[in-house]
């Protein structure tokens, strides 16, 4: 059972690499909350910030697209479904919402067998119920993480309906979780959602969500 | 435990101990010296055993120690507990090599009896292989540690197909149908606990011996997963390997706490591995062979792929596998067309598949065979001959091994039927050509072969 002391601070870790990562910030009391909310921006998300293996949104500890004059009684009502379900945090998250994109996921996990490995794959519930996912073992080359990109069954989404993802985005951020992976002390790391934009919208991608545990 | 190890004492050894050798029949001991001396050993072989004077007509020794002359390698069959002691004796009279055939170490529990093993083989520098393994066959010098009488397992001719097994009885098995098949190798091996070798060093060998062209492998797992893909890497770009791996399925995954790790399970893993190195793997045991000889073909430069026969409906079907394994159908030359319109009665269309109809006789194949192997549209060909004509004269063999001793262009053949095509297609196998009775596995294979020939073959 992973407790708080396994886990890493995944959002240094991110900024370390230059992956980037949605704007965000841990609130402890609800003034914060606001503080913080009112600071990034609205919209803004906020989600239970905990390093506990569970999904946020089962446990009812998201919320999207927060009111400036709800933050407060959303950061209040957060914690308490924590508690209900008896998950530990240390706070809540205030988060810019990200725009839409494709959501897709990159992650890392050391192998018994090869070290570690980095996994590609679309997000939300597609990856793991459609297991259409790519795996490398670290370290890759470049054409090893555009081929992990193409590879995938549903690669055509990236290029559908006159639409260009920025795909070299996701490639970047490829690269810099398996380096990531050779060089920090992970066990096992999840970047899920990572949000690619279209080409035309100036590109890119985001991080929206992090976990990491430490070896 | 990384050694270099010198392997000539053990795949090519001028002599050879049993140790372990036994008078009774029954007895592992007996069928490994009597598999070596009857089965015709280039070198010396001399059995050793304390409580036997003659063994199979060869003096027999008390101790390796008592052998007057040099032995290049020992096959150890002795109970478990007499190993150690009949290795450091090996050790002591500088035995080069040992296969360790005896089984009752780390898959039983005893870690320390295999630590032993290293330690002895670390101090001598000695090459070992096993134990708990079936140790190896060369074909080409009739070294033969296989405990399985021949009349029951069919050994291979030689050949440039390197087989080597994580698993002594799959191992044994798959050789023996290979060996039916008609498929020759250079080398097979046995490995076992792997305790001083590893099928990593053995790979290590095999990129450098000339004599091997192709290798193939089962594995359950691997030692060092790591090391194991950068030899590996470095091999497939100028040798192909072509493998099985068996364990699959979950095996005690607690419950997976992230995403990645619950979609990175080990098989998913190990799969991804060996395609990053350009490792082929294979889904079933008659593919393992079945991929490996076409390997032996020439490389194809393109995907794209004629059809010859004389039975309209088999070409079709054999097209439809060619475009679900990503292979494309050759559009002929000009030249090709014309030439073959020319010659061709009226009634053949010329188009591909090219169905030369069902009073074809081995000449009208041999025309429109050597016109295909001309074109530079066609990069492979599936021949899908069906035999049972009663045009379709004997001759139909000697053309396709003599096109396909050409080298110009890989060329499967495809053929289904009874006792007369079967004896056919055997006789062509032979001639060396990759023969099938299934379309499907033909055309896979051909795919197999060309995704290597043109993405991984010589890769920077």
């Amino acid at each position: 059972m992973r407790t708080a002391d396994d886990a890493m601070d995944a959002i240094e870790l991110l900024a370390k690499y230059n992956i980037p990562f949605v704007e965000s910030a841990v609130a402890k009391t609800d003034d914060d909350a606001q503080r913080f909310a009112d600071s990034i921006g609205y919209p803004i998300a906020m989600k239970i910030a905990t390093d506990e293996p569970i999904h946020k949104t089962d446990i009812g500890g998201v919320r999207l697209n927060v009111a400036p004059d709800a933050v407060r009684q959303t950061f209040n009502d957060i914690l308490k479904s924590a508690v209900s379900a008896g998950v530990g945090s240390k706070g809540v998250m205030i988060q810019q919402m990200a725009k839409p994109g494709i959501e897709v996921i990159v992650g890392l996990k050391q192998d018994r067998a090869f070290g570690p490995i980095v996994l590609f794959g679309l997000g939300g519930i597609y990856a793991e119920a459609l297991h259409d996912v790519s795996i490398r073992v670290c370290p890759i080359a470049e054409q090893d993480a555009k081929e992990m990109v193409s590879e995938l069954k549903s690669s055509a989404i990236f290029s559908s309906r006159g639409i260009e993802y920025d795909t070299t985005a996701l490639v970047d951020v490829l690269m810099k979780a398996s380096a990531m992976a050779i060089t920090e002390p992970i066990r096992e790391l999840d970047l899920n959602p990572v949000i690619v934009y279209p080409k035309s919208s100036g590109g890119g991608c985001l991080v929206v969500d992090v976990r990491a545990v430490r070896k | 435990m990384i050694m270099t190890f010198d392997f000539k004492p053990l795949f090519q050894p001028k002599s050879i101990a049993v140790i372990g050798a036994s008078r009774d029949p029954n007895k592992i001991g007996h069928v490994i010296l009597k598999n070596l001396v009857e089965g015709g050993f280039s070198g010396q072989v001399y059995p050793v055993n304390p409580t036997a004077d003659v063994i199979l007509f060869q003096h027999s020794f008390a101790s390796v120690k008592d052998i007057p002359s040099e032995v290049d390698c020992a096959i150890i069959v002795t109970p478990p507990q007499a190993v150690l002691g009949v290795l450091q004796e090996c050790a002591d009279k500088g035995v080069k090599a040992a296969i360790i055939i005896t089984s009752g170490f780390a898959e039983v529990g005893n870690v320390q009896g295999e630590e032993e093993i290293k330690r002895i083989a670390k101090e001598s520098g000695m090459a070992v292989i096993g134990p708990n393994c079936m140790g190896l066959i060369n074909p080409s010098m009739r070294v033969d540690s296989v405990f399985n009488p021949v009349y029951k397992l069919g050994r291979p001719k030689q050949g440039e197909i390197a087989f080597i097994s994580q698993s002594g009885a799959i191992g044994a098995a798959v050789m023996d149908l290979a060996a039916k098949m008609g498929v020759g190798m250079s080398l097979f091996v046995s490995y076992g606990n792997a305790a001083v070798v590893t099928e990593t060093d053995l790979l290590e060998y095999l990129r450098d011996d000339p004599k091997t062209k192709v290798i193939a492998m089962y594995i359950e797992g691997v030692r060092d997963g790591r090391r194991f893909l950068e030899v590996a890497k470095e091999i497939t770009k100028t040798k192909p390997i072509i493998l099985i791996k068996a364990g699959k399925t979950q095996a005690g995954t607690k419950a997976a706490a992230s995403h990645t790790a619950a979609l990175a399970g080990d098989y998913a893993v190990y799969s991804a591995a060996f395609r990053q190195a350009g490792i082929i793997e294979v889904e079933s045991l008659t593919d393992l062979f079945d991929f490996s000889k076409v390997f032996l073909q020439p490389f194809p430069a393109g995907d794209k792929v004629a059809i010859l026969t004389n039975g309209g409906g088999i070409g079709v079907l054999t097209s439809d596998w060619v475009a679900t394994h990503g292979l494309k159908m050759a559009e002929f030359g000009d030249a090709t067309k014309q030439e073959l319109r020319v010659s061709m009665p009226i009634y053949i269309n010329i188009t591909n598949p090219l169905d030369l109809a069902g009073d074809a006789d081995s000449k009208r194949f041999k025309f429109a065979l050597d016109r295909l192997l001309l074109d530079e549209n066609i990069d492979s060909i599936v021949l899908t001959p069906l035999l049972q004509t009663s045009n379709l004269d004997a001759g139909i063999v000697e053309v396709v091994i003599n096109a396909s001793q050409q080298m110009k262009k890989p060329i499967v053949l495809v053929t289904i039927g009874g006792d007369y095509t079967e004896n056919n297609r055997k006789i062509i196998e032979e001639g060396g050509v990759p023969t099938y009775t299934s379309p499907y596995v033909a055309t896979k294979a051909l795919a197999k072969l060309t995704w290597y020939a043109m993405n991984h073959y010589q890769r920077e």
